[in-house]
């Protein structure tokens, strides 16, 4: 009997069997056999080969589609200044940069007041005119500098004044004088006829600094509510009659539910009409009361390049924004899966070894 | 360091490359024999599934990869897969023979060729067949401490303290009957 662990081992080992003459006859038939070839792709197939070259690649391609998209989406100069003078259409602008050449009179850059009666009248005349045949949506912002706070308030009252004697009202008031220094904003809605009286007079107030106008046509909106309300209306007619002659209830009850649901359309296009109508009507003008100092800077024109990263970068933010809502929702799901097939794995372990004791 | 954790392990050098599926039979079919013959001890069963453990290592030759370890270990693993799904088949075999043939006599299980001694013997019987395996695969195939914890499924520490109970086991089984 051995004494030792060591002896035991030995004793293992000298008395371990080797496999029997038919069992290794029958592994050598096995080992004759050709193993079968591994899938194709397999070969190449590694995950971390994939991971290597997935990642680079997708960094890549996000990096190309930012650049691509920067490119097609900036203009050059030339391209928008031949835009504007096609089009009487001006798209929105709320900053102060120049978007139309000075033709058009839109977003013109105004000479700093000088108070001379000339220089007035030239603000007035680069202040486009509403039109009178098509609706437009008309807005203007304009800044004002007065020498001192003490006029400010005022100068508010003479605007709010002056927009009421047109039939306009205030939509908003903000007036903040902290100290020296202070600032104060009106939104007003003045009937479009006497947007440019009130851009006049609102310049007058102090020294103009800065002068925004755009304009959107929207009687092409306004033309299709009508072509639509005619349509409707020509439909219900012909609904009615139909109705006249309809010869069982089924077809009068169908008929009378077609009317009703035209009708309700109508009335709905005809509320988007005058709306609209109502809208274009008045035009929107933000005035700005500062008596801070203007900053010296000269407005920047962004060129080609800046214009294109810039829009390639906001891509690729956006981009990242979408990675990372996608990683957030994708990583609770992953780490549950991971944890189940963890779970999996100890539970199938935990029963081999109880069927091992077992057996 | 204990007398079990000194045994010096033994990777032949044939291991690190690959070999051919018929070479790396004809080196270890011994090796999974023994080791099956351990876990089961039942001879005839262990020839059967040792011909069952190359079935399948041929048809996922192509997927080895010695490069993440040695082939006598990774023929372990087949075996102990084979083993586990066999005596999974027969508890549920078991389970419906118990229903309709209560009375049936077990099956003895025959010994292996070279079985052997008869103290050896029924030292062997009395433990379980992890206590076994684990006896194989450190003792008799020599596996160092990594590869039969590999084999395992359980962590280098589990299988030391595992082989040192089966071995303490074995001994007091042997004291017990000599």
């Amino acid at each position: 009997m051995p004494d030792s662990l060591d002896a035991l081992a030995l004793e293992l080992r000298a008395t371990a069997p080797a496999a029997p003459a038919r069992l290794r006859t029958r592994v050598d038939a096995i080992a004759a056999r050709t193993p079968p070839a591994p899938a194709s792709w397999r070969a190449w197939f590694q995950p971390r080969r994939a991971l290597l070259v997935a990642a680079p690649t997708a960094v890549a391609a996000m990096l190309a589609v930012a650049i691509a998209h920067g490119l097609s989406s900036s203009p050059t100069h030339s391209d928008a200044s031949q835009s504007a003078a096609r089009n009487q259409l001006e798209v929105f602008s709320t900053d102060r940069r120049v978007i139309a050449p000075a033709q058009s009179g839109v977003g013109a850059p105004i000479p700093r007041a000088s108070g001379t009666t000339a220089a007035k009248a030239d603000r007035a005349a680069n202040t486009p005119p509403p039109s009178k045949v098509r609706a437009q949506e008309y807005r203007a912002m304009l800044t004002v500098r007065l020498g001192s706070v003490d006029g400010m308030s005022d100068a508010m009252k003479n605007a709010i004044r002056a927009t009421r004697a047109w039939g306009g009202y205030v939509v908003a008031a903000n007036y903040n004088v902290p100290g020296a220094n202070g600032d104060a904003r009106l939104i007003v809605r003045i009937p479009v006829q006497h947007v440019q009286a009130a851009i006049q007079r609102f310049s007058d107030l102090g020294t103009l600094a800065a002068q925004d106008v755009s304009i959107r046509d929207v009687q092409a909106t306004l033309d299709s509510y009508t072509r639509q309300l005619l349509a409707t209306r020509e439909r219900i007619a012909k609904l009615r009659v139909k109705l006249a002659h309809a010869e069982t209830d089924a077809q009068r009850a169908s008929l009378e539910l077609q009317i009703a649901r035209a009708q309700r359309a109508a009335a709905q296009l005809r509320a988007e009409q005058v709306a609209l109508k109502r809208q274009a009507s008045f035009a929107n003008v933000t005035l700005t009361l500062t008596t801070r100092d203007a900053a010296a800077a000269t407005p920047h024109k962004e060129g080609r390049i800046e214009r294109t990263l810039r829009d390639a970068v906001s891509i690729l933010a956006l981009e990242l924004v979408f990675a990372l809502y996608g990683l957030i929702v994708v990583a609770p799901v992953a780490l549950l899966a991971a944890l189940a097939f963890l779970a999996a794995r100890a539970g199938r372990r935990r029963a081999d070894e109880r069927l091992l004791g077992s057996t | 360091m204990s007398a079990v954790e000194s045994w010096p392990a033994r990777r032949p050098a044939t291991e690190i490359s690959r070999p051919t599926f018929a070479s790396a039979a004809q080196a270890h079919l011994d090796d999974v024999y023994r080791y099956l013959l351990y876990l089961t001890k039942d001879g005839t069963l262990a020839e059967d599934l040792t011909a069952d453990t190359f079935e399948r290592a041929l048809r996922a030759w192509a997927r080895f990869d010695p490069r993440r370890g040695g082939v006598r270990t990774w023929l372990c693993q087949l075996a102990r897969t084979a083993a586990l799904d066999h005596f999974r088949a027969e508890r549920r075999r078991r389970g419906r023979e118990e229903r309709y043939a209560r009375d049936r006599e077990p099956a003895q299980p025959e010994p292996g060729a070279g079985a052997f001694s008869p103290e050896l013997e029924r030292g062997l019987a009395a433990l379980s067949a992890a206590e076994r395996e684990v006896i194989a695969l450190r003792v008799v195939l020599e596996l160092d401490g990594p590869a039969a914890a590999e084999v395992l499924g359980i962590s280098q520490s589990a299988c030391s303290t595992r082989l040192s109970r089966a071995l303490v086991h074995l001994r007091e089984e042997l004291t017990v009957n000599a």
